[in-house]
């Protein structure tokens, strides 16, 4: 059952972008030479800016390739239009990888357990099997082996179905999808553990891979909404509805309260125990100007946009969704710097905690976040827009395509 | 014995052919009338120009009071009438309470949707007129109906059947009350 082609495949021109992949570019490039200086000026400074950046880019993309398994793997209908811009930012992970290196080299300064000798704490004794160094090396490795072979092959595979229409390729990639949903779940989960929990080598959360993940999805959704509104300002996909927009929305709604159930879950266990090196994480984020930040997050990121996404009306006005859409993408970046630079001033235990308290400042914004920022965003974002000006925004010989164009909710 | 015609009714070929007939009862601007299938039909809102259901107005009604509900029962039970301190914890706290607000505003949402929707429909109801049509039976086996009622301000005895003939209907019929 080969589908005739009811849509002419659409690839845009690079050039009708004008000067955003230059403006990335440009931006990038002052970024990365800023992080440049920065790096010799205030060098533990830069490094927790530059995982922030880093963080940002690896969840929106692992999001993007958390979709893409989803539609594989379910089998989906509605989303096949939507598809290709998922699988072009899931593609990017050898960008990712490359952001991940400056990490790699900051390491002591980021992970204090990388710093210490396991001998000097006694808690650090006892995690030495997992957090010792060719361990953690290996295990990178490995996770963006996962995410780079997946991203890829899927992408390659639903090009491929492009010029060929082989239906055969869609059960491929449903074949492919099975493997790596476990897989992507397993590299994300203990990614989450290495890279953010690892940043204070006594704290656990066994929640923190889901909680992770929510953020992950819900931004990369987001992203979807942004770009998808984007390209149809420009004259591009209008095969795209009110009704994708729609149930783009839902999944906007779904995610933000799945974050919130697992970020309250999260706190709540943590509260309730009342375990001095389980609260010391959120002692530190809810005093000083840091608590600001943690009620913008639950009203930001939950309430506010739970509200509004629970209305028919915001999902189907398109300029709206798109609005909670981009401040969505933007609480997602208070969410990971509200994780992460907190470490940055302070990296002791609960007792040396006590003894500092007041003395630790609160959230303190540096050009270095900036410049990292557009370091590593800025040329993800330039290789996204080739990406998406290397093939048609839309997987035009899928078999399901008809289903997708006349998708209802 | 003259009873009182209740509306009229047609039967329809098939899924395909009552959501047509659908159609063109809406655009004829019929305002009390329904479609009955042994099984739902995709599109049917749209066909029949069916608005967004009000039931979610009463399903916010209930979470709200489930929600105050919850708070004035942990708050005043805990922190008024019998305070008591337990793990070290306040008497009343946002995040213990958590859960049951949570567990009420879900509870009283679903008693609010279920009872709101069952009242919407005017259920339970254990008779209704078009079971006085013999042709009727089929609806729960292969028969696609159309009825318009006689309350509608479009009705007329003698003009109904002919629009419901016209737009492909069989056995129409006129059904008492």
């Amino acid at each position: 059952m080969s589908s005739s082609p009811s849509v002419s495949p659409q690839k845009p021109d690079f050039k009708r972008f004008g000067v955003l992949p230059s403006a990335f570019l440009a931006a990038g490039a002052l970024g990365a030479a800023a992080c440049f200086l920065g790096a010799f000026q205030h060098p533990t400074r830069t490094a927790f800016a530059w995982h922030f950046a880093f963080i940002y880019g690896f969840t929106l993309c692992a999001g993007a390739l958390f979709w893409t398994l989803l539609h594989h793997a379910t089998d989906s209908g509605w989303s096949v239009i939507p598809r290709r811009i998922m699988e072009n930012l899931a593609s990017l992970f050898p960008l990712v990888a490359v952001a991940f290196l400056p990490v790699l080299f900051a390491g002591p300064r980021l992970f204090s357990w990388m710093a210490i000798s396991p001998a000097e704490d006694a808690l650090l004794a006892r995690k030495a099997a997992y957090l010792n160094l060719p361990f953690f090396y290996g295990r990178a490795a490995l996770y963006f082996a996962i995410f780079l072979f997946f991203g890829g092959v899927l992408r390659r595979l639903s090009v491929r179905q492009d010029a060929s229409a082989e239906p055969g390729l869609s059960l491929w990639m449903r074949k492919f999808s099975y493997a790596g949903i476990p897989l992507f779940a397993m590299a994300l989960t203990f990614g989450a553990f290495d890279w953010l929990m690892g940043l204070d080598y006594r704290w656990f959360s066994t929640m923190w891979g889901v909680y992770v993940f929510s953020g992950s999805a819900l931004s990369a959704m987001a992203f979807l909404v942004i770009v998808t509104r984007w390209l149809q300002a420009n004259g591009w996909l209008k095969e795209v509805t009110v009704e994708h927009y729609h149930l783009m929305g839902k999944l906007l709604l779904a995610f933000t309260i799945f974050w919130a159930y697992i970020a309250f879950s999260q706190y709540f266990l943590i509260w309730y125990a009342n375990m001095p090196e389980e609260t010391l994480f959120f002692v530190r984020r809810s005093e000083g100007s840091w608590k600001w930040l943690a009620a913008i997050l639950i009203f930001g990121q939950f309430l506010l946009p739970f509200i509004l996404l629970l209305l028919q009306w915001s999902k189907k006005r398109i300029n709206v969704l798109t609005g909670i859409a981009v401040w969505l993408l933007l609480m997602h970046a208070v969410d990971l710097y509200w994780i992460i630079l907190p470490q940055s001033q302070f990296s002791g235990g609960h007792a040396e905690y006590e003894a500092l308290k007041g003395v630790i400042p609160g959230v303190e914004f540096r050009w270095m976040d900036a410049a990292a920022f557009a370091a590593v965003m800025g040329p993800l974002f330039y290789a996204f827009l080739r990406r998406l000006a290397s093939a048609s925004l839309i997987p035009v010989r899928d078999p399901r395509l008809e289903e997708s164009l006349h998708c209802r909710n | 014995m003259s009873a009182r015609v209740y509306g009229a009714g047609a039967e329809f070929e098939s899924a395909g052919a009552l959501l047509r007939a659908a159609e063109k009862a809406r655009d004829r601007g019929f305002k009390k009338w329904d479609v009955h299938s042994p099984f739902p039909i995709h599109g049917m809102d749209a066909a029949m120009g069916l608005g967004n259901s009000r039931v979610s107005a009463i399903s916010l009604a209930g979470g709200a009071t489930g929600l105050l509900t919850a708070f004035l029962l942990i708050w005043w039970t805990s922190a008024v009438e019998y305070p008591l301190i337990t793990h070290g914890k306040p008497y009343f706290a946002w995040q213990f309470s958590m859960p049951i607000f949570f567990e009420l505003t879900v509870l009283f949402t679903a008693f609010a949707t279920l009872f709101g929707m069952l009242a919407m429909n005017l259920l339970p109801r254990p008779h209704h007129p078009v079971f006085n049509w013999e042709r009727f039976r089929r609806v729960t086996d292969d028969g696609f109906f159309l009825v318009v009622e006689a309350a509608d301000p479009l009705f007329s005895t003698s003009e109904t059947p002919r629009f419901l003939e016209e737009i492909g209907g069989r056995h129409v019929a006129l059904i008492e009350e």
